[in-house]
């Protein structure tokens, strides 16, 4: 294997070396087990899978600039937004945070060396690539055009496109998703430090062990949906076809029950990334830490009972109606609890808006709207008026797009100086925030319009009354490109060029920082052993004291 | 002792601590597993609901000679198999060779029954299709769900049987000693399989028998 | 390495209570497949899956080792099970409370919704 020496390996000052020391081939970051590392090649991978669905996207954009169209077909824009919801939900935003910011900070967190089952960790990668090399080949091969949801009959019946392959792709995916989960949930019931109770755990850990119980439970029963669409596809058995008294709906019953969890895997994430956020950045301790922790664990466990109001106008029976609307309505609650308990962190806190603080903010305001247009969506008379109207893609990209990307984004900036040892241009990351912010707002409010007035949605055509809102939805979303891929470049630079960061440059209080940036390959020293509850930062907000006049106390020390 | 240094994994602090969290982890694992059969079992339960004559119909045509025969393969399968997974904790590595190949050949043994029962099953056009041997078309949904559940379950079957005999390597050679955590995971896993099997039984052979 | 098998108390612990399992398991299943060829009618399905899980629930105890595991281990295998129930009963909420789609339209007299299903 040739030796490349890859171009971000920093050189310690100290002397001490980091886990990017450890090996600087390229095989000894395909063989690692180091969580660290696998942390990066997931990193890597998403953001690829990022752009590939962005590009996607934007022609779709771009075509719907014209209401009858401007140089795609029918064909090959069904191809395309099928290819964007596949992508990202599957292959970015699933894996996002907890692939990414999960590996490489849970086991710091808790003050472990490693995650529980290091070489599983790896497969789970490996598993990522294979599945994403299989949508790779759809895509070289001209795509399929079912939608992510791959509804029968048009799937096994009457598509053209490679359906097999697509959910064969999917089908892989879903176990480097079981896998990670597994890996989680061992490693934080075994491999806490001395005195890391479970209700000294940092949200952002609470939050890592509640998506890996949705991830374990709910990917399952998408694997084994997708496996009955192949199986009736490819061997011709028939299950949900109606002629041999089979019924469309039972997919879509099998379908849901993990995808509707899927979205709680999207923002259960998000919510612990802002909590470590709002808590460093305000300098208070979050408000009710116990209600925060119950309130993930609820949304995780009462998002399973939902997913039928996906279903409400495809002939699912009333009762079953009424049922699963009652039940979104009490999901909600719990998010609400999350969102005034933010929103008192920051009351009276001593907030500077740095990068990190700017994308969690935006995180706050936009979950909250996205969240409220679900509650209408919830009702099942509203949701007969919106129902496959851009209303329902305006709600769920303020969610996926406005909150967990931004959290995301909010979580890349406040640990790069972590895990690369370097600091990234402030400035730059500030506007990149801002642009962002109101990109995505150009993008997406215009939708919600648009939604309600009638314009339905995967229509390639539509009636020229609502050009306005799709012209100012293009622009936005050109703003959009812009701040992300601003990021990209910045922090690419301060690879090389960036000022080197210390070990606790935010002054945060999680036992990831007590130790260096970036950490050793063992991650600590010495064994930590924690001695106080997390966020021990001032009850009511200090602000950062350059001097280390007023230090915060670290949850526990490794030295 | 050099034997529980080669045990030791990275991150475990201790053997017991490994022990216990490979056994954890294995039932996480299982857990998602049950999900997974669900589905089937789900979408079972909602055909057979509604097509209660058809389903006893077509699973008459099921084999129980062969049925039967298999469970009572798994079953003795997993007996060999708690019989492995206790000599490991005596660590007595003779006993927990011989009970893991036993156990691998009464696996092998079940797979082989199997495709006898396929072999059969073809010869009956019992493959939903155009040639398919029962006229009423809610039969062709039960033989679907058989050839996807039994077909399933064999795949695990082999993951099963292919674990066993790389864990019987590498206790043979003694890459590792059999008091491993290996064994663990080896012994929960075959189980489940087993398991499984136990709820698909009744499900297709004991239908429309009286 | 020592593997000479310990004294013959602990061998029988070995293969011993594995075999009376076996034994139990066994006469289960042989009372399954007579219970089939008994025309209980509706009751058939329900015997036999009630012994299935009798069958699952002695095999869980006693060859994995459920009655000796700790207690979050059985935690877990009692919340996939659980979970189990919640896909199954919400999804039958919807099976059995649907109206047939064959015979007269019920009166038009509330909203959409009862005019029965519609077409995705």
């Amino acid at each position: 294997m040739t030796d490349i020496t890859l171009p971000f390996a920093p050189v310690q000052e100290t002397g001490q070396a980091s886990y990017l020391d450890e090996g600087h081939t390229l095989l000894s970051w395909l063989t690692t087990h180091d969580h660290k590392r696998i942390a990066i090649l997931y990193a890597i991978s998403i953001t690829l899978a990022f752009f590939i669905a962005s590009v996607a996207i934007a022609l779709v954009r771009l075509e719907l600039l014209e209401p009858n169209g401007l140089f795609l077909s029918s064909d090959a824009y069904n191809r395309l937004f099928t290819l964007h919801g596949i992508v990202m939900v599957w292959f970015f935003l699933v894996p996002s945070i907890p692939a990414t910011m999960g590996n490489f900070l849970l086991p710091m967190m808790i003050g472990a060396h490693d995650v529980a089952f290091p070489r599983l960790n790896l497969l789970s990668w490996y598993l990522y690539v294979i599945g994403a090399i299989f949508t790779i080949y759809v895509i070289i091969s001209g795509g399929v055009d079912t939608g992510w949801t791959f509804y029968p009959p048009f799937s096994t019946g009457f598509a053209n496109g490679h359906v097999v392959t697509a959910a064969a792709g999917v089908f892989v995916v879903g176990f480097s998703s079981i896998a990670t989960g597994v890996n989680f949930i061992t490693t934080t019931h075994m491999l806490r430090a001395p005195g890391m109770t479970w209700f000294r755990l940092p949200l952002f850990v609470w939050s890592m062990y509640a998506v890996s119980l949705v991830m374990v439970l709910a990917t399952p029963v998408l694997t084994m949906s997708l496996l009955l669409i192949i199986a009736e596809r490819a061997f011709g058995l028939p299950i949900f076809d109606a002629a041999q008294g089979g019924d469309p709906l039972l997919f879509q019953h099998l379908f849901w029950f993990y995808s509707h969890p899927a979205v709680y895997i999207m923002i259960l994430p998000a919510m612990g990334v802002v909590s470590e956020i709002f808590a460093c950045f305000a300098r208070r301790q979050v408000f009710g830490y116990a209600f925060m922790v119950y309130a993930m664990l609820s949304i995780a466990v009462i998002g399973f009972m939902v997913w039928g109001h996906h279903m409400f106008v495809a002939g699912q029976s009333e009762l079953a109606d009424l049922v699963f609307s009652f039940l979104t309505f009490i999901v909600a609650v719990p998010s609400a609890i999350k969102v005034f308990n933010w929103t008192a962190t920051l009351y009276r806190g001593q907030i500077s808006f740095e990068a990190p603080m700017l994308y969690a903010l935006g995180f706050l305001g936009l979950f909250t709207i996205g969240g409220l247009t679900g509650l209408y969506l919830a009702s099942i008379p509203i949701d007969i008026q919106a129902h496959d109207t851009y209303f329902v893609v305006a709600h769920f990209h303020f969610i996926m797009v406005g909150a967990s990307v931004s959290a995301f984004m909010a979580g890349i900036h406040f640990w790069w100086p972590k895990v690369t040892g370097r600091l990234y241009h402030e400035f730059w990351a500030q506007f990149a925030a801002i642009t962002m912010f109101l990109g995505f707002n150009m993008t997406f409010f215009p939708q919600f319009i648009m939604g309600w007035e009638g314009m339905p949605r995967r229509y390639h055509y539509y009636p020229a009354v609502f050009q306005i809102w799709h012209v100012l939805s293009t622009a936005g979303a050109s703003v959009l490109a812009v701040a992300y891929i601003m990021p990209l470049i910045y922090l690419t630079w301060s690879l090389r060029s960036g000022e080197r960061a210390g070990d606790n440059p935010w002054q945060a209080t999680g036992l990831e920082w007590q130790t260096t940036s970036p950490p050793p390959k063992r991650n600590f020293e010495r064994q930590p052993v924690v001695t106080e509850p997390p966020y021990m930062y001032h009850e009511t907000g200090h602000p950062r004291s350059p001097d280390d006049s007023r230090p915060v106390k670290p949850q526990g020390n490794a030295s | 002792m050099s034997d529980v240094s080669r045990a030791l994994q990275e991150p475990w602090p201790d053997l017991a601590v490994q022990r216990e969290g490979v056994h954890f982890g294995i039932w996480v694992f299982l857990a998602s597993e049950i999900l997974f059969f669900s589905g089937l079992f789900l979408t079972y339960a909602v055909y057979r609901s509604f097509n209660p004559q058809a389903f006893a119909e077509a699973g008459r045509h099921a084999e129980i000679f062969y049925g039967t025969l298999n469970t009572g393969l798994l079953l003795t399968s997993s007996m060999t198999m708690a019989v492995a997974l206790r000599a490991s904790g005596a660590r007595s590595r003779r006993i927990t060779l011989t009970a893991l190949a036993l156990t691998v050949l009464l696996g092998l043994g079940f797979l082989f029954c199997k495709g006898l029962e396929y072999h059969d099953d073809l010869s009956k056009h019992l493959f939903p299709g155009p040639h398919f041997a029962i006229a009423s078309p809610p039969a062709q949904l039960f033989w679907s769900l058989y050839w996807i559940m039994t077909g399933i379950h064999a795949i695990h079957m082999s993951g099963g049987i292919a674990a066993v005999v790389t864990v019987w390597v590498l206790f043979w050679r003694r890459t590792i000693p059999v008091q491993n955590s290996t064994m663990e995971g080896v012994a929960a896993y075959w189980h489940f399989v087993d398991s499984v099997w136990l709820v698909l039984y009744p499900l297709l052979y004991l239908v429309g028998r009286s | 390495m020592n593997d000479t098998p310990r004294h013959s108390r602990s061998r029988r612990e070995i293969w011993l209570d594995p075999l009376l399992v076996w034994l139990v398991l066994l006469a289960i299943l042989a009372a399954s497949v007579w219970s089939a060829f008994l025309p209980l009618g509706a009751f058939n399905p329900t015997v036999n899956l009630l012994l299935a899980a009798l069958m699952l629930l002695v095999l869980a105890t006693f060859l994995m080792d459920l009655r000796n595991a700790k207690s979050v281990l059985r935690l877990v295998a009692a919340g996939g099970l659980l979970w189990v129930v919640f896909l199954f009963a919400l999804t039958f909420t919807d099976y059995l409370s649907r109206r047939p789609t064959i015979g007269p339209a019920p009166p038009v007299h509330s909203s959409i919704l009862a005019s029965g299903p519609h077409a995705v």
